[in-house]
């Protein structure tokens, strides 16, 4: 469960940022900060290195909102930025490489994490947290764009620069693999347990 | 028609129709796979399975708190409010062409006058200025004076008080602070939660009344409430909260007729009640705990009485809760456990006191 969730009107307050209004700035920024975190947590445990691409992404946004389509995915554009700006980042300090070798870059512990949810879902999110980090690093990407963020495949193919067919393979492995790993091991524990 | 009879539970999952199902919000798809459901009872465990792994696969964990989400945008608004502002003409062309002729000038100017920073003067056609400016309020006469708020709320400084706040309350806090003593009137708005900061106590409520004392003088700072629930910590809490988001900050909640007194110098809290409290009497019922689509606050105001427990709630949030339980004999934990799974929410123990906390009901 996502706690930041801001309801209003998107279209008026797009209409405010491009007037110059810093308090909508503020309100998008807010709504968008989470996702983009967590995006870039995907990619690196380092906290401030997230915070500063981020800031950079979003002060692009305002230096940029005159030109803005609220009608375009903002959200896709600024996904698109943290991803690119992170590789960048990353190769710079040569400890991570770049998005051919994806499969090396580590992804968060489920222990570090938030865990915000209902106290029933919370023992299945964590299950779940755990099989994810099994996956292939990129079935694990397309799986958090497409339901923690829910994007469309053409979407994820936008923003992970790469064909529509590649999003459609992955999502379909990764869920497979997911499935089995998920439900054996529930019945491992049903069978155990009798 | 999509043949669902063949689906495999990675088929469910990337299906749109089945998508919306467990969203739960289209009338339409709920009907059709209910339906469906009945005529496919073998689908059913494989159904099931694609539910629940769709459910965690959108309920993934956050890696970041909101507290830190405020702090990382009040920082970029800030960097924003520091550039000279610059307009874009999207309300016309007459707008336009000022602003352009406006601009060639500037650059002129800042191309023949440099090392003076750049300022582009703002149209005429915009009234409103969004620079976010710091207002103080020092209260010099011999008597008390009441200041407004930019969110309607008040606050009546005592003489020699001051308090300061911005403008306009940008992002999701309404933050002011607070030098000597004053009666805080707050208009509730539970998505911006409003914090007072003195003499390094945080004092955070969502909407009611209290009195800060902060005089600079003084060893202890201390916070008694009229009206509402209100929680105080020391700002080295906070600060620890927004250097490690996983840090549980240690609070105080506080009642109407409760007042937290902070030593400065040690950091410690005592809790007691004002010096003047209103009587409680305490009403003698056999406590009676069969719930029958009974609305949440009177649930909660007979575990009060029976047990003596104050129980804090967000009684606007949850409004339309109600319980049907036939409960009894368990211990009020056990029935806690109970209520809040009923009405999804969940509970912890502050002090004296539980906290229950749930996005409320539909």
């Amino acid at each position: 469960m996502k706690l930041t969730q801001v309801h209003l009107d998107e279209r008026e307050l797009w209409d405010r940022l491009k007037s110059g209004d810093t308090n909508a700035f503020g309100q998008i920024s807010t709504h968008y900060y989470r996702i983009l975190f967590d995006y870039g947590r995907k990619f690196t445990k380092d906290r401030e290195l997230i915070k500063d691409v981020i800031q950079d992404a979003l002060l692009v946004l305002w230096q940029k909102r005159a030109h803005i389509n609220p009608d375009e995915n903002a959200k896709l554009y600024l996904l698109k930025i943290i991803r690119n700006s992170l590789f960048k980042e990353l190769q710079k300090q040569h400890l991570r490489v770049a998005d051919g070798q994806f499969d090396e870059l580590e992804f968060m512990e489920p222990e570090e994490s938030f865990i915000i949810s209902a106290e029933s879902s919370q023992q299945m999110n964590a299950k779940l947290q755990l099989h994810l980090k099994n996956l292939p690093k990129r079935q694990q990407e397309v799986l958090f764009l497409k339901f923690y963020q829910d994007l469309s495949n053409d979407q994820i193919a936008e923003v992970m620069n790469i064909h529509r067919q590649s999003v459609a393979n992955l999502l379909h492995n990764g869920l497979r693999l997911l499935k089995n790993h998920f439900f054996l091991t529930t019945l491992y524990f049903i069978l155990t347990r009798c | 028609m999509i043949d669902y009879s063949k689906f495999e539970v990675e088929d469910f999952i990337t299906d749109e129709s089945f998508g919306e199902w467990v969203k739960g919000e289209s009338d339409k798809h709920t009907a059709f796979w209910e339906f469906w459901l009945e005529a496919h009872p073998e689908k059913k465990e494989i159904v099931k399975q694609a539910r629940q792994l769709l459910e965690a696969l959108k309920n993934q964990p956050t890696a970041i708190n909101d507290d830190e989400i405020s702090i990382e945008v009040a920082k970029v608004v800030s960097q924003v409010e520091e550039q000279p502002r610059i307009f874009f003409p999207w309300w016309g062309k007459v707008a336009a062409a000022v602003v352009v002729a406006l601009g060639i000038g500037v650059w002129f100017w800042a191309t023949f006058v440099p090392k003076i920073p750049v300022t582009v003067a703002t149209s005429p056609l915009n009234s409103s200025t969004t620079k976010n400016e710091k207002v103080e309020v020092i209260n010099n006469t011999n008597s008390d004076y009441t200041a407004s708020l930019p969110d309607g709320s008040t606050v009546v400084l005592k003489k020699g008080s001051k308090v300061s706040f911005i403008e306009k309350f940008v992002g999701d806090k309404r933050e002011v602070f607070l030098t000597g003593e004053g009666f805080f009137n707050v208009v509730r708005n539970p998505s911006q939660p409003f914090y007072v900061y003195a003499n390094g106590l945080v004092t955070r409520v969502l909407g009611t009344s209290f009195t800060v004392r902060a005089y600079t003088k003084d060893k202890e700072v201390i916070v008694a409430v009229k009206t509402g629930k209100v929680m105080v910590y020391s700002l080295s809490e906070l600060k620890k909260s927004e250097q490690n988001a996983n840090y549980q900050v240690q609070s105080l909640y506080l009642t109407p007729n409760q007042q937290a007194t902070f030593e400065r110098e040690m950091e410690k809290f005592n809790k007691a009640l004002v010096e003047k409290p209103t009587i409680l009497t305490k009403p003698v019922e056999t406590p009676d705990f069969t719930f029958e689509n009974t609305p949440i606050a009177e649930v909660f105001q007979r575990l009060k009485i029976a047990y003596g427990v104050d129980i804090v709630y967000d009684a606007e949030v949850m409004k339309n809760c109600s319980v049907t339980a036939p409960l009894g004999d368990e211990s009020l934990f056990t029935k806690l456990t109970i209520i809040c799974k009923t009405i999804g929410a969940r509970y912890e123990i502050v002090e004296t006191e539980i906290v229950v906390s749930g996005r409320g009901c539909p």
